[in-house]
């Protein structure tokens, strides 16, 4: 039975979801719809579930962040088929009939979760509490405190069952390997398209398009490409695939999520590219500020990728607090779709001489208030967001409060912040762009380059152009402008955005949501001594967790380098290093578990040991007799009446596993 | 370092190979040298950071021995083997 009208976030029309085909699961033992199409996290979303899990350290109730891989606090369990999945980033996960979707991490329940002490406890447990507290009496008192926090700590409970997947391991040479199917990828590969490259082009969602991917507008351009593609017998596609590990001579590890296709769950690629274009876009940067942790705050590009890709409204009285030009974009998208969109709360101080006139008239038009030079002090809510207070952007300090609005749903917008993972992996480095506030790749070498987001081309037009020039130049043409009939659009505003890595003032300002990292631990461990982003990291355990830093790193950066009154150039970036994203350890053994893993080897008179009714032991791969023992005899008696035979007659035995023979002859 | 250039197979993965060390080692007759320079042979090695002149041998393969010139910090081929030079 279809029960469509029970999702009361879901849009009666658009997004890339087929409403005529609903799947049914399970979300903390509660019976679910979502539709075919939808992610664990879209249709949690669109039946209205905004607490899902808790905190790592401190518990603390959470909700849906993102809409992609770089998610930090919806990590749930998942058992599909029998076969369960620990810490899944719901996000990335298809929604499948019958699947069970559980929280970790709270006890009893995730309403009620004991836990949640943790928070009470939180000026104690510090950034670093674990290296000053636990010590006493003597080295012993550790092994006593151990357990009890082994029991504590973790997230997903594995279980003991071993894995029944099946995993493949694929090889690929090709000449050009596009990581991302977004604008940039695309584009590049249309490029390519019956050249006579073998062109691979790899994309991490289930459908690509990117940004672009259920937007009504870009339905008609889409549609195009796709039948570009595929038409093309040069380019092979994958999708649910992503590049996770770029190494030398450029070499790249993928791992292709198949869901049973073909028997094999998981597929691992090994691909040597002959040459590289990295499109991975960019991730969103949260903004920081007290209480933005509460459920109901998302960012704002995820937002739009919900309500576009999912046809969801995350909220019923939205509030954007932005400090860059991106977001409203999303407000007036959201107006148009019919969600109420109270405000956009933008850090900047003179916005609207540069708002392009319509979207002014937009925003009036829509009753949507604009405060310039605002910034949301503070978030109100525990289990769900009730309030925001929205204060005068100060600079350093907390500007005095303006008004508060209650709302449901805060979008937040920090900035985008180019994907440069797989470039820095690969030994590419990184510059500091002021003008947008981001970490830009610096061109390493040919074989691999960023266009697009990815390499701070934040207009459809200039990615275009450069993802087409790439395109051709790496096919060997003359390098032309890109034909008309191809441009997607050539009208998007300029991206403008003004640095603001945190609101001042007291309270818990998340950095890292998954691990619990505050703006205060950042001040400590900076006091403390621990003044290299190396140290940082470890002694916060900030960017330790599965998302790997990729929504707090570059806060974080920016935070530590105020500290330590250093640039952000000098302070630096931890080091980059595979899976982007984490990989089944299964996906790595491939097929080559079991019998598969080494050979079986008898040696030639292993008919005959059979025959004469041997045991078998393994010694190193082969199969060895260990006694010939006869009807009714122990181990021990056959060893001795065979013994006894040879010293009384002649023995046989066989030991060519152990031998090799050397053959040697003089050179002519 | 994943690929390593054989002179008669081309690019070839790094699992095809066994690395035979530092090439402008001499090999001395262990009967006529003291024991300091013998074990040095057997025992010492450079560590230099940059250019390093070195043996591979392509056992998984066409089985040849070949010299090249590898970047040890980033691992970069700086000079293939030569298809003429016997080792």
């Amino acid at each position: 039975m279809n029960k469509i009208n029970q999702q009361p976030m879901r849009l009666f029309h658009g997004g890339d979801i087929d409403r005529k085909r609903p799947i049914n699961f399970l979300f903390n033992g509660r019976a679910l719809q979502g539709v075919y199409g939808d992610t664990v996290a879209s249709a949690l979303a669109a039946n209205g579930i905004k607490l899902v899990a808790r905190s790592f350290k401190y518990h603390r109730p959470r909700g849906i962040y993102s809409a992609g891989p770089e998610e930090p606090n919806a990590l749930l369990s998942i058992t599909i088929n029998g076969r369960k999945e620990v810490n899944a980033r719901t996000t990335m996960v298809q929604l499948q009939e019958a699947m069970e979707v559980n929280s970790q991490n709270c006890f009893p329940s995730l309403a009620f979760d004991v836990g949640a002490i943790n928070n009470l406890l939180s000026p104690v447990l510090v950034a670093g509490f674990y290296y000053k507290t636990f010590m006493w009496p003597g080295l012993k008192g550790w092994f006593f405190y151990e357990k009890i926090i082994r029991k504590a700590a973790g997230m997903g409970d594995t279980g003991l069952v071993a894995d029944s997947a099946n995993y493949e391991l694929v090889h690929h040479h090709c000449d050009l390997l596009i990581v991302g199917a977004g604008l940039a990828g695309i584009t590049a590969a249309i490029a390519c398209a019956a050249k006579g490259l073998d062109v691979l082009l790899v994309e991490q969602h289930c459908v690509i398009g990117g940004r672009l991917s259920g937007h009504s507008q870009h339905q008609a351009w889409l549609t195009r490409a796709k039948q570009m593609i595929s038409g093309s017998s040069n380019i092979k596609l994958l999708t649910q695939t992503t590049a996770f590990g770029a190494y030398d001579n450029n070499v790249f590890s993928l791992v292709e999520k198949t869901q049973g296709a073909a028997l094999v769950d998981e597929r691992l690629h090994e691909v040597v590219a002959a040459q590289c274009i990295m499109a991975t876009g960019a991730i969103e940067r949260p903004l920081v500020f007290s209480g933005n942790d509460i459920p109901g705050i998302l960012l704002a590009g995820a937002a739009e990728q919900y309500l576009h890709r999912y046809a969801i409204t995350p909220g019923q009285a939205i509030v954007i607090f932005c400090n860059n030009s991106s977001a409203y974009q999303v407000a007036v998208e959201l107006q148009q779709a019919g969600a109420n969109v109270l405000a956009v709360v933008d850090s900047r101080q003179q916005v609207d001489s540069e708002l392009k006139q319509d979207l002014k008239q937009q925003l009036k038009s829509r009753d949507i208030e604009l405060h310039q030079g605002a910034v949301v002090g503070k978030a109100i809510g525990v289990k769900f967001l009730k309030q925001v207070k929205i204060h005068d952007n100060d600079g350093n300090r907390l500007g005095r409060l303006r008004l508060s609005i209650d709302c449901d749903c805060l979008l937040v917008s920090g900035g985008w912040s180019p994907t440069v993972h797989l470039h820095s992996q690969a030994g590419g480095q990184l510059d500091y762009s002021e003008q947008f506030a981001a970490l830009l790749p610096r061109e390493n070498t040919s074989a691999l380059q960023c266009v697009g987001s990815a390499n701070g081309e934040f207009s459809f037009l200039a990615t275009q152009q450069h993802a087409w020039q790439l395109g051709q130049q790496l096919c060997g043409q003359e390098s032309t402008a890109i034909p008309v009939q191809l441009i997607l659009d050539d009208t998007d505003a300029p991206y403008h955005v003004e640095a603001l890595w945190s609101v001042p003032g007291p309270g818990k300002k998340f950095v890292d949501l998954q691990h619990d990292v505050t703006v205060d631990d950042i001040a400590l461990a900076a006091r403390e001594g621990y003044q290299s982003v190396e140290h940082l990291k470890r002694y916060t355990t900030l960017g330790m967790g599965t998302d790997q830093g990729k929504l707090s790193n570059i806060n974080a950066l920016a935070l530590m380098a105020e500290q330590l009154s250093k640039s952000i150039v000098d302070t630096g970036t931890t080091k980059f290093r595979p899976p982007y994203t984490p990989v089944t350890i299964g996906a790595w053994a491939g097929n080559e578990t079991g019998k598969h893993l080494t050979p079986t080897r008898r040696s030639p008179l292993h008919p005959w040991h059979q025959a004469q009714g041997s045991n078998f032991t393994i010694s190193g791969a082969w199969l060895r007799p260990t006694d010939y023992r006869r009807q009714g005899e122990s181990k021990r008696e056959a060893a001795i009446r065979e013994a006894a035979h040879v010293r009384q007659y002649a023995g046989i035995v066989d030991v060519s596993t152990l031998v090799k023979f050397e053959l040697m002859a003089p050179m002519r | 370092m994943n690929r390593i250039p054989c002179p008669n197979c081309g690019s070839r993965d790094l699992e095809e190979f066994f690395y035979g060390g530092d090439a402008t080692l001499k090999r001395p007759v262990e009967s006529e040298v003291s024991i300091d320079v013998w074990h040095e042979f057997v025992y010492l090695r450079d560590n230099p950071r940059g250019s390093h002149s070195e043996l591979w041998y392509h056992n998984v393969g066409c089985r040849r021995w070949f010299k090249l010139q590898r970047d040890t910090l980033t691992h970069r081929i700086i000079e293939p083997a030569s298809d003429k030079e016997q080792c």
